[in-house]
């Protein structure tokens, strides 16, 4: 019940309860620095051809350029081929960000439509839906798309589609679950009885009213495949060089260790806060979207 | 109970086949020739293909696909796993070398994850919204989003390149063998300190966070409200009432956790050159040894399945509401 506040006065007029969360959100600053944050990230990463000063695979006298430390011509300092760490980083950020984003589009579309599915015709189609995401769910996520990735050599479209086929199951369940409890309530039930079409409820009434746990699935789903594709990376069997990624960076870097910190450091750094700052957003995002409170006024 | 439990057992055995068959299919699918890739690494030169035919024939790859099929489900119901391509040896014994390096980590993570967690989950929760629990939150927030295999490789950095208090890596120092029995365990466990931090810390902010936010509903339940009309001192209120009945999810994060902390693992046993499961799946992986490969797989799942298991048991044994045999105890 903590945080609720109750309108002073009842001459206010009611805000919508979008109106309401989007208010809430602005009043959490560490949510909304996470958010510039993320959309500087997203930006840099768009524009990273105009950004970086160096070609991130030019290789040029390697002797006289590799392992350089940090400075102003190097930001980042340079790697084993002398490239510049600071250009990869750019470029491995449209990597990592681009994967985070595309696979958490994909998870959450086929677990909102599986889970809605499932929910709403209940009974035995529900049985035997659910009773494939308990198989795939038996899996230690991360062993599974290790497990698939590294079998199929994939490149960077399979890479997307394992990492987001491979993790929808928790949203089905919740939107299921969702679905479930809404399909109780006397709005669903009248629109039955208007007689419209089943289709159209979900679409219309059910999905809507279960948006907000999937927006923050979403946010904190970004975060997590970044992190797995780094992981995948790290191992590499995810993006393979000479492509740059961060987690692949950072691979690099613990094999130069001792002599270069710096290649491991930074992209690990940006992993890092990234991956924070989808975590704040996700937070921010419950707490402004918390339905038991959101809808106190309305019910 | 028991009744609960053998039908949870029965049940467990269909999806166990369900998984079964799903990782069967999954890697006789993926590109690459086991024999191609074990030969090439064993004799770095083209083979004659009469030998890649008997050495098929001796591991049954030259069968159909449903014939493999129905003999490894039979040979993995009588707990036989097959023979390694690679090792040429039982891949049982394969596993039970790395499963204790896995379960080292697994287990001591899983006892900082808990002991770590719980407390600053309640700290936490009794000093709400003051700069204790901001902190505390944010600080959580952020450890968990730093990935394990890099906060790993940065501890390296710092602890065992720059201030030498820590190994590098590996299991134990080379001088091992040459030390009493007290040196012995004290070696272990000096190797053990980094992995075990970065995988328990890592858990333990997921934990805090969880335990805060469970202590503080139930802080606002009645019999709380009860105990402390009564005069109850704070202290008794929260150790003795609310704290009992907070704790109960967290056996279910327990059981859960594990499987989890055997995947994170894999990342950290790369980092420490840790001779564990992990290690033993992604060499697997890239050489295509079908019957490790599909053994760490069954194990994995085997795991999840297990885990839920004992989470599902352990509640109804700890929380007296919680009833399988249909009676609702008032």
């Amino acid at each position: 019940m903590a945080g609720v506040q109750r309108n002073p006065g009842s001459n206010v007029p009611p805000r919508s309860p979008l109106a309401v969360a989007v208010r809430r959100f602005r009043a959490n600053r560490l949510a909304v620095s996470a958010l510039y944050v993320i959309g500087a990230l997203y930006l840099v990463a768009i524009l990273a051809p105009l950004l970086a000063p160096y070609d991130p695979s030019a290789i040029d006298d390697v002797l006289a350029t590799r392992y350089q430390p940090p400075s102003w011509t190097h930001p980042f300092g340079t790697d084993e081929f002398g490239r510049d760490l600071f250009s990869r980083a750019l470029y491995g950020a449209r990597v990592s960000l681009s994967i985070g984003f595309l696979a958490t589009t994909i998870a959450i579309g086929v677990g909102t439509a599986y889970g809605a599915v499932a929910g709403y015709f209940g009974g035995a189609v529900d049985d035997a839906l659910m009773r494939l995401v308990d198989v795939i769910i038996a899996f230690p996520t991360f062993f599974l798309m290790l497990m698939l990735i590294g079998l199929f050599e994939a490149d960077i479209v399979v890479l997307v589609l394992i990492l987001g086929l491979t993790s929808w199951t928790g949203t089905a369940r919740l939107i299921r679950g969702e679905i479930l409890s809404l399909k109780a309530r006397n709005f669903i039930e009248g629109s039955r009885a208007i007689g419209l079409p089943g289709a159209l409820i979900v679409v219309r009434h059910l999905i809507p009213n279960a948006l907000a746990s999937v927006l923050v699935t979403a946010a904190l789903m970004v975060g997590g495949m970044i992190g797995a594709e780094a992981g995948l990376s790290f191992l590499g069997i995810g993006i393979r060089p000479p492509t740059p990624s961060w987690g692949n960076m950072v691979s690099a870097g613990q094999d130069a260790l001792l002599v270069a910190w710096w290649i491991a450091f930074f992209p690990g750094s940006l992993l890092a806060l990234t991956i924070l700052c989808f975590n704040l957003l996700a937070d921010g995002l419950r707490d402004a979207l918390d339905p038991k409170t959101l809808m106190r006024k309305y019910v | 109970m028991w009744r609960y439990l053998v039908r949870r057992i029965l049940q467990a055995v269909p999806l166990l086949l369900g998984i079964a068959t799903i990782t069967f299919i999954v890697v006789h699918l993926a590109p690459g020739d086991p024999m191609d890739v074990y030969l090439e690494e064993r004799y770095r030169r083209e083979v004659d293909p009469q030998v890649i035919e008997l050495l098929r024939q001796k591991y049954g790859l030259d069968q159909p696909l449903h014939v493999q099929y129905a003999e490894w489900i039979g040979n993995l119901a009588r707990g036989d796993l097959g023979e390694s391509f690679r090792y040429r040896r039982p891949v049982t014994a394969l596993i039970a070398e790395r499963i204790p390096y896995t379960l080292q980590l697994a287990v001591l993570a899983i006892l900082v994850d808990l002991l770590l967690g719980v407390s600053l989950g309640i700290l936490a929760a009794v000093k709400q919204y003051s700069a204790t629990d901001k902190t505390l939150n944010l600080g959580a927030l952020v450890v968990h989003s730093i990935p394990g295999f890099w906060l790993a490789l940065m501890l390296v950095l710092l602890f065992s390149v720059n201030l030498g208090w820590l190994p590098t890596s590996q299991t134990r120092s080379l001088d091992y063998d040459l030390l009493g029995w007290g040196g012995r365990v004290l070696d272990r466990l000096w190797h053990l300190v980094l992995p075990v931090f970065v995988l328990g810390v890592g858990s333990a902010a997921g934990t805090a966070r969880y335990m805060r936010n469970r202590l503080l509903e139930v802080l606002s339940e009645e019999y709380v409200l009860a105990a402390r009309a009564r005069g109850l001192r704070e202290r008794a209120v929260i150790l003795r009432h609310a704290l009992r009945n907070a704790l109960i999810p967290i056996v279910t994060l327990f059981g859960m956790g594990l499987p989890f902390l055997l995947g994170g693992s894999v990342l950290i046993e790369r980092v420490f050159a840790w001779p564990g499961m992990g290690s033993l799946a992604i060499d697997a992986i890239d050489a295509r040894d079908y019957p490790i490969i599909l053994a760490t797989s069954m194990i994995a799942a085997t795991l999840v399945v297990l885990g839920n298991l004992l989470a599902d048991v352990m509640y109804a044994v700890i929380d007296p509401r919680v009833s399988y045999d249909g009676r609702r105890p008032a």
